[in-house]
């Protein structure tokens, strides 16, 4: 089992201050190209299974010269699936980081052993963060933020689902039990998800 | 009076011990967790009828975080060859992360405060512009605007991949100290003392560096 140590159980306590805000029509003037205020809210209407994760994207130029181009689910894979040398796969209860990482990473539970497995949770999860936010997101530079927290969820009378992976700006001690999902303006592109807070 | 003082002394050890007495086991410390995501539990298969509607299980009920100031980041990297598809191998040899970042707050600082370069919000999307056409058109506009910065000029977002060459990292420490002595803010000027730093030590063994996007 994947014991949590006890002084880090306040970790796992929900969050729930300054969760009441309804933080649409907060469009902060800086930054704002999409769903500034007075235009429809790109996110109406749309359900999790509108999400595109094979929209490629560009994200920057390689040393050549040449675009550097990438899907949402390629870039969660890279970047927050697997680990920094992927050879060495993903985090789960029992395998967690001995080298420290340059991005957050989920963790998963030891019966997940494929990526494709790996890769279908975080898409489930995804959704679930997706349904629970639609109506209460952030922009940032022309995109979409939804952030929410995971409370403990029990499963039996002395154990718990809890932590979604290690937030990069808290370190690899102690998972986070929140998750982070940017969508593009049109709040179907998914740009990047990951454990923690933005 | 006699009386007074054992009592005290009994109450103040009551406390002490109360306080000591923290460290007692709290029912919830006692607990086993497993992380959320897996096979068995809320997102499990058998669980969710629609895994992709995100309609998980009843027992779910995530709380939306309020969240502000820019989002992303960028991760530095130390690379002897600095490319996406070298990067997507994993990193090998003195390659290595170099524990540092750059923040959204700490971009912000850097590149629209003090270098004043253009936010999304001042280059509109024109009529059936695509996101992938926009992006191109807002990275030239904001590094047409620092001329002086071509290199600096390159981290004009936050979710795409910069690379600086190892023959390009001592120009990009010389435009990281111009800035340096042209600004008191202190926000700026830590970002960049993390990119010179992290110009140094790549310098060190003739490495470059990839800045990576989360």
């Amino acid at each position: 089992m994947w014991l949590v140590p006890r002084k880090r159980l306040g970790t796992f306590v929900v969050d729930l201050t300054s969760t009441r805000q309804c933080r649409i029509p907060q469009n902060p003037l800086k930054g704002v190209t999409g769903g500034a205020s007075g235009q429809k809210d790109p996110c109406a209407g749309l359900k999790a299974s509108d999400l595109n994760y094979g929209k490629e994207r560009f994200r920057g130029y390689d040393k050549d010269g040449n675009a550097i181009s990438e899907n949402g689910i390629d870039h969660i894979t890279r970047r927050h699936i697997l680990l920094d040398d992927p050879s060495k796969g993903f985090l789960t209860q029992n395998k967690l980081p001995i080298l420290a990482q340059g991005s957050s990473k989920y963790v998963f539970q030891d019966n997940v052993t494929t990526l494709s497995n790996a890769q279908n949770l975080v898409v489930r999860l995804n959704a679930v963060v997706f349904e629970a936010a639609k109506d209460d997101y952030s922009w940032s530079r022309g995109n979409i933020v939804m952030t929410v927290t995971f409370p403990a969820i029990p499963k039996s009378s002395d154990e718990f689902f809890a932590g979604i992976g290690y937030d990069l700006k808290q370190g690899f001690g102690t998972p986070s039990n929140s998750a982070t999902l940017i969508l593009g303006r049109d709040c179907r592109e998914v740009i990047t998800a990951y454990p923690g807070r933005p | 009076m006699r009386l007074v003082q054992p009592l005290t002394v009994l109450a103040l050890l009551i406390i002490v011990g109360a306080i000591l007495g923290g460290g007692q086991e709290n029912p919830m410390d006692q607990k086993k967790t497993m992380p959320l995501l897996g096979n068995e539990g809320p997102l499990n298969r058998a669980g969710q009828s629609s895994p992709r509607e995100g309609k998980a299980n009843d027992l779910i009920k995530p709380v939306p975080v309020a969240v502000s100031g820019i989002a992303g980041g960028l991760s530095v990297y130390m690379m002897r060859d600095p490319s996406f598809p070298r990067f997507s191998q994993g990193l090998v040899g003195n390659d290595r992360y170099l524990d540092t970042r750059l923040e959204g707050d700490e971009w912000e600082a850097l590149f629209l405060d003090v270098l004043r370069c253009p936010d999304v919000g001042e280059v509109p999307y024109l009529p059936n512009e695509s996101s992938a056409e926009w992006q191109e058109r807002y990275g030239f506009k904001f590094q047409q605007t620092i001329p002086a910065y071509p290199l600096l000029g390159r981290i004009h977002d936050l979710f795409i991949y910069v690379i600086y060459k190892p023959e390009e990292v001592g120009q990009l420490r010389d435009e990281c100290l111009r800035v340096q002595s042209t600004t008191s803010n202190e926000k700026a000027l830590a970002t960049l003392k993390k990119l010179v730093r992290s110009c140094d030590e790549a310098s060190k063994i003739g490495s470059g560096l990839l800045l990576a996007p989360d």
